[in-house]
């Protein structure tokens, strides 16, 4: 059977149906769909009905747009997170590790880990603290998303941001501090699911001196 | 610069990127400009009354802005939702036929795709309609937080399961011509 004659009697009908709205979801349901904070059999149930009701389709099609265009990314469904929501099953599995990178001379234990693509561009140097700081990385082919994050040296997230963009403009309501010494890394997920890390980058935020003569 | 320009100036330099991707991104997934622009002015408006300052404003981050978004797309379904039921403007999707007869002969097939579909086996029924729906495999992946190729065997098997519930049916590819 032609499927796009299929998809068309489906879209035709569904669009055609005039039906009540007593049976859709909360928008709120829609808005966690996008976020990406529902559980899974939330997420099936509420998509099963965004695919047969064309009322909700095109409003989880508004909402995700307008996710899409704040955070300059067209795509991905992992946005908005809260800051350590996320944080908290990564620094279980790298806690362990970073412990070992820290209780060691040198702290090579990452560098014997498996290698990744993903090369991080910048920032390069010290970051001044008056300066947002955005964080930039290489494309990897393949990749469905990156997952960012920023550590202090005794492992603690302060940053986990996933992002399907190959840029990620640090929030100003992280509060970076001035002269602070942190760690930042990429992991990329791909296609078939499987996953490769960056190396380790420091990112180190200068303090400002305080200027004499202040422009308005 | 007069305060009201520097504010006016400090709003669409921070509207400038978010409006243009609002009007690309949601016009490739068939959203009528009057939404689109709606939820621009929502966005603009809530910025301005929020914080009617330019330092603040420009000052603004993208997460502010994305609650911003979020909070305006959210009303905008709450205020349509509270209007009445009237069926989408079908301007742009020509009809498969037309007539009265036609128009019930659809319906009742409709009706029957409707119930394939519901008889398939989960979660193959859900990725099936977000399919017929006209999402991209990538996109029903990115929905469902699952694998790209976990979905294409789901739909795979899931749109031969619907074909051949549709022939035990009766329903043949000829059924959608005119």
């Amino acid at each position: 059977m032609d499927d796009e004659l299929l998809r068309r009697a489906y879209a035709d009908g569904v669009l055609r149906s005039g039906r009540s709205r007593s049976t859709c979801v909360d928008p709120s349901q829609l808005v966690a769909l996008v976020e990406g904070a529902a559980a899974e059999d939330e997420r099936i149930a509420t998509l099963r009905h965004v695919g047969s009701c064309a009322h909700c389709r095109r409003e989880f099609d508004l909402i995700r747009t307008a996710a899409d265009a704040a955070t300059g990314h067209a795509g991905s469904q992992w946005r908005g997170r809260a800051l350590l929501v996320a944080a908290s099953l990564v620094f279980i599995a790298f806690g362990f590790v970073l412990w070992q990178v820290f209780s060691e001379p040198g702290g090579n234990a990452l560098r014997d880990g498996p290698r990744s693509d993903v090369q991080l561009l910048a920032p390069r140097g010290d970051v001044p603290a008056n300066v947002p700081v955005t964080l930039v990385w290489s494309a990897v082919l393949g990749a469905v998303r990156y997952e960012v994050e920023i550590l202090q040296p005794d492992g603690t997230t302060v940053l986990a941001e996933t992002t399907g963009d190959t840029v990620l403009a640090v929030p100003d309501l992280i509060g970076l501090s001035p002269a602070g010494e942190y760690l930042w890394w990429v992991t990329v997920v791909l296609r078939d699911g499987s996953r490769a890390r960056s190396t380790v980058a420091p990112l180190t935020i200068s303090a400002v001196p305080e200027a004499t003569d202040r422009q308005p | 610069m007069h305060r009201a320009d520097a504010t006016s100036a400090a709003l669409e330099h921070v509207m400038g990127r978010f409006a243009g991707m609002v009007r690309s991104v949601g016009r490739s997934r068939g959203l009528g400009d009057s939404d689109l622009n709606e939820l621009t002015q929502e966005v603009r408006l809530r910025i301005w009354r929020a914080l009617a300052d330019h330092e603040k404003i420009v000052a603004v981050n993208t997460s502010y802005v994305y609650r911003a978004a979020i909070s305006a797309a959210l009303d905008m379904v709450r205020r349509a939702r509270a209007r009445p039921v009237t069926s989408l403007d079908t301007n742009d999707v020509p009809p498969l036929r037309e007539g009265p007869e036609a128009e019930f002969e659809l319906e009742e097939l409709v009706r029957q795709i409707d119930r394939a579909v519901s008889d398939l086996s989960e979660p193959r029924d859900v990725v099936v309609r977000l399919h017929l729906s006209g999402y991209s495999r990538a996109e029903i992946a990115d929905f469902l937080g699952w694998s790209e190729p976990k979905v294409r065997n789901l739909l795979y098997r899931g749109l031969s399961d619907l074909r051949r519930l549709l022939i035990q049916e009766g329903i043949h590819p000829q059924s959608y011509h005119g």
